[in-house]
């Protein structure tokens, strides 16, 4: 297991935004996260990553305890992070987006700039390296995201629903992009996301949530079929 | 230290601090609405302080009458300085919205010192040496005069932002933007009108301060800095934490006065401050307006 | 009209220097050596004012207090130790140092205006300190570099040791000339740190930090400790910059050296050439310092009132026009007309 939660609550407020929630990772896996709205996929996310503290569980990252940690820390450890509402580095170009985050394995900036370059091909925004970060279209700000998240060499990467937003094709490419980053660079995926055909064609496991709590968990057939999952999706007048 | 000393610090720190709140709670508003810091708000409480003095000047109406001058024309200004400056870095980089107003309060501190020489004026007023006594403690009347107005208008902006339909309006914009857009509430407007209504305030403050104390053109300065102090103990955004702030600074500036000598207050305040960043850095109140 | 005028970076950087060395022997003009030194003292200003607010996005309205804490450690140095100007600045780079720590520290850990608020108060805490301890400092009087064989004074009292050594050693001279010199180096050396910065690891994090404090802990950015490595070489360089001043002006206050209007002006200094960049601060210098000596001698007697409320209203217009400096607008018209290499 390369990542753990433990009973991991979180509460905002008076309102309970994940509730004693465990999983488990295999390292190598591609695991989808998916539940309605305000199903705390994202709470989960930022707790994994640091920004939110657990009020109470763990979590553990390859053996060892991150609870607590901050992110800049976890990242460190081997986690990286895309974001949902994405934070592009508005008034820099592409690569020297991504020149910051090859940093932390990189030792010079030589170094640090082959590194981006490289990431950046396999994302394909190489040709739009100099282009400034606030001209991007939607789905290659989606692609830097993910570049900068790479280029720090996670050995875990959480991806905040990658395809929202993009067409079919582009779809059909982030889906492809996600196989390629596990299968050729070993990186275990944790995939939260709305747009289900992609998220059940190209998960090895799903954990659904639904008010915080986990809620079924399996292969995807499984999943789809589970009724415990519909009715948390009819409930909500919700099908992705 | 004599305990009778103790007990006047504490009372005058009440009363100055009560003024105090009012002074922070344009600001509070401001940046509770908009999530900017008006730098030139020691100015538009300059600004009403010398029209208050002008028009008494030439007139010698109580300086209280001329509440009812200072705070509309204030509330005037506040709303042009938003539309025409301000509305312009809405919503933009960081650095546009401090120096706008860094600007305009270094340009308005110079206007004044232009137009009006650095010479200090004061309102001077049948009452103005006349104090109350209760026991060994003494309280000046014009300051508690102020403190009791102070304490009328805050209540009066409180119930304002609490019951009235464009209070509410205010708050849902200032607590959660995007939900108050889907409310239809139009959040230029909330920005508007927190300026003005901020100014307003701060320039009704002036009026009561000059009554009790002398003004020049660089005074903005000194209060702006209460004012932040005020407003981050009670919590950047709250009004009630305003309220109770307020006071605890007026009493600790006195302390610190005792403690270490009149010009040294502003260093015993600034203290407060570093200490709130350390030990409660949301206020004391957090940052719920209400 | 571009292609004729193709100039090669390199030569173009040896042709001013070789300008800027040679100005002083070839302009006989004292009050223009003047001008050029003071563009160089603001330029290293606001160079160091641009590491933390330009590059790293926090911005302090409180410069003054380190310039002011260099111009006094390294005064009272001499004063007090008969230690040269020169040496005394390292000292006041490091009290100002320790000073970016104690208010870095509980800021930068929060977001919000938090830095910016407590910068104002710390530089205005330092003025105050300095004018009531006056037995220490020399209060309102101020402190003056003493003639040799005289005693120095602190304040309006005379110490009981006698100020001697050689004006060489102690980097006085009577010509203008040297200062101009050692300005020019302060802002070469400047310029070099923040290039080397702005190619780095540093220069990446910190603008990493200023466009996305999120992504930058996501990307493995320590944020705080960056921040405050940021504040940290600003507030040294800031302090050598008061040193300096005490070196050229010989005499320091309080009111001046840890006032507001100060910090003021060499935020707009670097606001006016372009955050962030290389040469904004030196171009925001070039404008600005030559502008306010002119409006200096336009305005006359009521120059002090002007100058500011001119400032303040050049902020306001720079701000809302050219938010990115002047710097970055030339750079690509520059490049757009294809006459850099």
């Amino acid at each position: 297991m390369i990542l753990e939660m433990k009973g991991v609550t979180k509460s905002f407020g008076g309102l309970v935004a994940v509730k004693e929630l465990s999983l488990g990772v295999e390292k190598g896996e591609i695991l989808g996260l998916i539940g309605p709205n305000g199903a705390g996929k994202t709470t989960t996310f930022n707790i994994i990553n640091g920004f939110y503290s657990p009020d109470r569980g763990r979590v553990v990252f390859e053996g060892r305890d991150i609870t607590g940690k901050k992110p800049s820390e976890i990242c460190k450890l081997g986690i990286g992070r895309t974001f949902q509402i994405m934070k592009p580095l508005k008034r820099l170009t592409v690569l020297d987006n991504v020149i910051p985050a090859a940093f932390l394995r990189a030792d010079g900036f030589d170094e640090a700039k082959k590194k981006s370059l490289e990431v950046l091909r396999l994302t394909g925004l190489i040709g739009r390296a100099e282009s400034l970060a606030s001209e991007l279209t939607h789905a290659d700000l989606k692609r830097l995201e993910l570049s900068r998240a790479l280029a720090t060499e996670p050995k875990l990467l959480l991806l905040d629903e990658v395809a929202a937003g993009l067409n079919p094709k582009e779809v059909a490419e982030a889906v492809d992009l996600i196989r390629k980053i596990r299968d050729d660079l070993g990186i275990t995926i944790i995939w939260v996301e709305h747009v289900m055909r992609a998220i059940m064609s190209a998960s090895d496991r799903i954990i659904v949530l639904h008010h915080g709590e986990k809620i079924s968990e399996g292969v995807p057939e499984q999943v789809a079929s589970d009724k415990k999952v519909i009715e948390a999706y009819l409930g909500e007048s919700r099908i992705a | 230290m004599e305990v009778e000393l103790i007990a006047q610090m504490i009372v005058s720190g009440l009363i100055i601090g009560g003024f105090y709140s009012l002074m922070s709670i344009g600001l509070s508003l401001i940046f509770g609405v908009t999530k900017m810091v008006n730098f030139a708000h020691g100015e538009f409480m300059m600004l009403g302080m010398y029209l208050t003095y002008w028009v008494w000047h030439f007139t010698h109406a109580d300086p209280y009458m001329l509440l009812l001058l200072s705070m509309p024309t204030l509330f005037l200004f506040g709303a042009l300085v938003y539309k025409a400056l301000v509305d312009r870095v809405i919503g933009g980089i960081d650095e546009q919205q401090i120096f706008l107003t860094v600007g305009l309060s270094t340009f308005l501190q110079n206007l004044a010192l232009l137009s009006w020489t650095g010479t200090y004026r004061t309102v001077t007023t049948a009452y103005s040496m006349a104090i109350l006594s209760a026991g060994f403690v003494t309280i000046s009347v014009p300051r508690f005069l102020a403190f009791i107005c102070s304490v009328i208008l805050s209540v009066a902006i409180t119930l304002f932002l609490k019951f009235t339909k464009t209070g509410k309006a205010m708050r849902a914009t200032a607590e959660d933007m995007e939900a108050a857009m889907l409310m239809g509430i139009k959040p230029r407007r909330m920005f508007l009108l927190s300026f003005a209504i901020g100014s307003a305030l701060v320039g009704g403050a002036g009026t009561f301060l000059v009554s009790f104390y002398y003004t020049w053109p660089t005074i903005g300065s000194i209060f702006t800095l209460l004012c932040f102090v005020t407003v981050v103990l009670g919590g950047l955004g709250s009004i009630v934490g305003c309220m109770i702030a307020g006071p605890i600074i007026g009493i600790v500036e006195g302390l610190g006065s005792l403690a270490l000598g009149a010009e040294m207050k502003l260093v015993v305040v600034y203290a407060v401050f570093v200490a709130t960043l350390l030990f409660k850095p949301r206020g004391l109140m957090g940052k719920r307006m209400l | 009209m571009g292609s004729k005028f193709k100039i090669r970076k390199n030569y173009l950087y040896i042709a001013i220097l070789t300008a800027l060395l040679a100005f002083p022997i070839v302009i006989q003009d004292a009050f223009l050596v003047h001008i050029a030194t003071m563009i160089f003292f603001y330029a290293l200003l606001a160079s160091a004012w641009n590491i933390i607010g330009g590059y790293c996005g926090q911005f302090s309205l409180g410069h003054a207090a380190f310039f002011g804490l260099g111009a006094y450690t390294s005064m009272l140095l001499l004063l007090y130790n008969s230690v040269p100007l020169w040496a005394g600045m390292f000292a006041g780079g490091l009290v100002a140092a320790a000073c970016a720590i104690m208010i870095g520290l509980p800021c930068f850990r929060l977001r919000g205006p938090y830095f910016t608020l407590s910068s104002i108060g710390i530089a205005e805490s330092l003025r105050l300190i300095f004018l009531k301890y006056r037995d220490f400092t020399g209060g309102a009087v101020g402190l003056e570099i003493p003639r040799f064989g005289s005693n120095p004074m602190i304040g309006p009292y005379p110490l009981p040791h006698k100020f001697l050594g050689d004006p060489i050693l102690y980097f006085q001279f009577d010509s203008k000339i040297p200062y101009y010199y050692f300005a020019l180096g302060m802002m070469f050396i400047m310029i070099l740190i923040t290039s080397r910065i702005a190619r780095s690891k540093l220069g990446y994090y910190f603008l990493s930090i200023k466009e996305d404090q999120d992504a930058a802990e996501s990307m493995g950015i320590p944020t705080t400790r960056y921040k405050l490595i940021s504040l940290l070489i600003s507030a040294f360089f800031t302090a050598c910059g008061g040193t300096y001043y005490a070196m050229y002006f010989r005499y320091i206050d309080p009111d001046f050296v840890f006032a507001l209007s100060l910090s003021v002006e060499i935020a707009l200094v670097a606001i006016i050439g372009g955050l962030g960049t290389i040469f904004g601060p030196v171009l925001g210098a070039a404008l600005l310092v030559p502008a306010s000596e002119e409006m200096r001698a336009w305005l006359g007697g009521t120059y002090a009132g002007a100058h500011l409320m001119i400032y303040g209203l050049i902020l306001m217009i720079a701000v809302i026009i050219v938010p990115e400096g002047l710097w970055p607008r030339l750079r690509r018209l520059i490049r757009a007309k294809g006459w850099w290499e």
